[in-house]
């Protein structure tokens, strides 16, 4: 029995961590292409953060300070909303979360299609809007899975990837089902980020910033898929309270 | 509730000090506004062995022509950034149209070209009197040239 969970919550955590990460490598290399900025290389916004502080360039200093805590605010709020609601209500958790986050993606795309033209500021407010929705998922995917799950932080999931290899070279972590799940759920996410990243690299040059429009659709059917999963569990609860009734 | 208040705040200060700033003098297309006579190419990465690195910081004007060849502004001496988004480039004897555009955190001057061709310059320093720009920013490629301007 005890088993069983551990298989469905692992279930549960692959699923989660491989969709959202594909999400996350379409947006990172959109902004990219089209900014020439990432949306979620918070590792690396720290270091240039120091370089520029260094260099004392005033305004580049204030721009990547907003962007880094924009990405915090991004999971403060996710954290929030997850915390709010009871484990039974994990679904409503997380369709908030990923509204917001179609809502950020959608403006960002709408605006670049009809309106973007390329200068700075709107390029700043932009990469802004990204860096917080990219803030949201990682932190409502940390939240949600009990910080098992993250799909922008590929630093430390490349770390403990490699931490986790080294260890299955030891017979004792072979026969670890933890030691396993996580390097199945490392390793998916990192597929599954670099797979979102090309995909997008190849479409971006066809159609622009109308691949955001793709994830935020993408990001729209994840959800619908999980109200209906959600909807089956709430239907399966009603009628086992139900059944010595009926 | 106070700490809620206080998460505000801090939110609100944060955005609206960042606000101020990009709408401030320190923003780079303010900055790089106006005309700007080149001053000196320069190697600011040097890939040579040889011990005396000082020999080769200032690029000969045949070294200037190989490097540049492809890049339309190897012969315009004269720079001048209109609030368009059009780029005057000055030579001794022509005068070249192009739009540019500043991307990224600020730090990449885009020049692109009638015939669609686009260049991309690490903005390395700008300041009221000063600009100096790098070609690419691949921090892998050694002897990278660095375009240093005075404002005019």
């Amino acid at each position: 029995m005890l088993r069983k969970i551990k298989n469905r919550a692992l279930k549960e955590q692959l699923t989660l961590g491989g969709t959202m990460a594909f999400f996350a490598g379409m947006v990172n290399v959109t902004a990219f292409l089209a900014f020439y900025v990432f949306s979620s290389n918070v590792t690396g916004y720290y270091a240039i953060l120091g370089a520029e502080i260094a260099d004392g360039n005033v305004y580049q200093i204030a721009i990547v300070f907003t962007w880094i805590f924009l990405f915090l605010t991004g999971s403060f709020v996710a954290s929030l909303i997850v915390n709010r609601y009871k484990k039974r209500k994990k679904y409503i958790a997380f369709t908030l979360v990923v509204v917001i986050e179609i809502l950020c993606l959608f403006a960002v795309g709408c605006y670049g299609v009809n309106f973007y033209a390329e200068t700075l500021s709107e390029t700043e407010v932009l990469v802004a809007l990204m860096l917080f929705s990219m803030g949201l998922q990682n932190g409502m995917t940390s939240s949600i899975s009990k910080f098992a799950v993250k799909t922008t932080h590929l630093t430390g999931a490349t770390t403990d990837l490699g931490v986790l290899l080294a260890m299955l070279t030891q017979k004792s972590n072979r026969n670890n089902h933890s030691v396993i799940a996580k390097t199945k759920l490392l390793g998916i996410t990192a597929i599954s980020y670099l797979m979102g990243a090309v995909f997008s690299g190849l479409v971006y040059f066809e159609i622009g910033f109308y691949v955001l429009y793709i994830t935020c659709a993408l990001l729209f059917f994840v959800l619908i898929f999980n109200w209906i999963k959600a909807s089956k569990v709430v239907l399966y609860s009603w009628n086992a309270l139900a059944s010595p009734f009926i | 509730m106070r700490l809620g208040l206080f998460y505000i705040v801090v939110l609100s200060l944060s955005l609206f000090a960042c606000y101020r700033v990009v709408h401030s003098n320190y923003n780079p297309e303010r900055l790089v506004l106006g005309e700007w006579d080149e001053l000196v190419w320069a190697y600011d990465k040097v890939n040579s062995k040889d011990s005396n690195v000082a020999k080769y910081k200032t690029i000969t004007d045949e070294v200037k022509n190989n490097i540049g060849e492809n890049l339309i502004i190897h012969e315009s001496e004269h720079w001048q950034f209109l609030p368009d988004g059009t780029l005057l480039l000055r030579g001794k004897d022509k005068i070249t149209h192009a739009k540019w555009i500043i991307k990224g955190r600020g730090h990449v001057l885009q020049i692109k070209h009638d015939d669609k061709r686009i260049e991309n310059y690490n903005i390395v320093h700008i300041s009221k009197h000063n600009l100096v720009l790098n070609f690419e920013w691949d921090l892998e490629i050694r002897g990278i040239a660095q375009l240093s301007f005075n404002r005019k």
